[in-house]
């Protein structure tokens, strides 16, 4: 079984400033150490380095939690909830791994949070403002159909299999990145994907 | 990213993609809410930070007046008695005794030091109070960052119940 809690606790054990890691690495990745030297700064009490670091992530983040829970006003409360949590962690961020992979394991446990508070899934399938004007052309309406099954399908699978499957392909994260996630093994992911792809290709066949 | 096959044709891999695409759903004003929001939090924790400090100038000023009060007490002076030997000297009494006036005022005093007391106490409790409701609010942001069995839990909970 795959030790997350070791991954975990590794990240606040890295000795190595994100200033110093980026020096250090070549011009391709500077891009992602991009989000340490904001954390850095977000540390240091910088609020413009605040909100570079939430319009990079936050469309990632709102359309995660949109999915997840097919509501967006929901999905931008979460979202901002993990800014807050992310701000008030950042003085004890080390860029261990890649910022998505913290990112988004709060964002997790943001998630699991917020399933628990509900107490039940809810209960419309789209949100008021993507639901399809009666005037809308067949094609419009075709589109949204599909959109409000695939929508359908994803509400019904386990949260796991669900959250594995949009690291993947929505936030195109690795398995090993999606193992550290959620804690669980790189097997116990394909797993999931696997199923979760079954799922929703078969509702989306019956559609279309 | 690109996934490997499972039968499906393209077609399908495609409609599938088409749903994970990332869209632009933050609305425009998201980022400078979400500043807003940390900003009120940081205010918020600053006035809980300043409240418990003037608590602990208030608990010092108490300590203060108390031993003041303490030290400059009605002392019991004794009065000595007169009584004769043989050579005629006066010599003092062996007993203290003391004036009901006297007696009446350092009751008063030890009732004030007694409600003094009590006070710090209270106060004392109040500030732990105050501490344990802040921890209290603290962990619960541990809870929703981690499991409690993990070590990244106590890492955070170190982290949050220091900072």
């Amino acid at each position: 079984v795959h030790d997350g809690t070791k991954t975990l606790s590794a990240w606040a054990n890295f000795g190595v400033s994100a200033r110093d890691s980026v020096m250090e690495k070549p011009a391709e990745e500077r891009a992602v150490d991009e989000d340490a030297l904001l954390m850095e700064r977000v540390a240091d009490g910088d609020d413009a380095a605040l909100v570079a670091l939430v319009r990079r992530w936050q469309n990632p983040l709102i359309n995660f939690f949109y999915r997840s829970l097919s509501s967006r006003a929901d999905a931008e409360d979460l979202a901002q909830s993990v800014f807050i949590k992310l701000h008030r962690a950042a003085h004890r961020y080390q860029p261990t791994a890649r910022f998505s992979t913290y990112l988004f394991h709060i964002a997790r446990r943001v998630l699991l949070n917020e399933f628990r508070r509900q107490g039940r899934k809810p209960l419309h399938l789209l949100a008021p403002e993507d639901l399809p004007s009666p005037s809308a052309p067949d094609s419009v309406l075709k589109l949204l159909e599909l959109e409000e099954v695939f929508q359908k399908a994803l509400l019904l699978m386990p949260e796991n299999h669900r959250s594995a499957i949009l690291l993947l392909r929505q936030q195109e994260l690795s398995y090993a990145e999606i193992a550290t996630i959620m804690e669980t093994s790189e097997g116990m992911v394909k797993t999931w994907i696997f199923r979760a792809r079954q799922l929703l290709k078969e509702e989306l066949r019956k559609t279309t | 990213m690109k996934s490997e096959s499972y039968h499906e044709t393209p077609d399908q891999e495609d409609l599938l993609d088409s749903h994970f695409l990332i869209r632009d759903l933050a609305p425009p004003d998201f980022a400078a809410r979400t500043l807003a929001a940390v900003q009120e939090i940081r205010k918020r924790r600053r006035a809980r930070l300043n409240r418990l400090g003037g608590w602990g100038v208030g608990v010092a000023a108490s300590l203060a007046l108390g031993l003041t009060l303490y030290l400059s007490g009605p002392t019991t002076e004794p009065e000595w008695a007169a009584e004769k030997d043989g050579g005629g000297r006066e010599v003092t009494a062996l007993a203290p005794v003391l004036d009901p006036k006297q007696a009446e005022a350092m009751n008063a005093a030890q009732y004030l030091n007694d409600l003094l007391y009590m006070a710090l106490s209270g106060t004392e409790q109040a500030v732990l109070y105050a501490q344990a409701a802040e921890l209290d609010t603290l962990l619960g942001e541990a809870i929703a960052l981690a499991d409690e069995e993990s070590l990244y839990t106590l890492d955070m909970l170190i982290l949050l119940a220091g900072g």
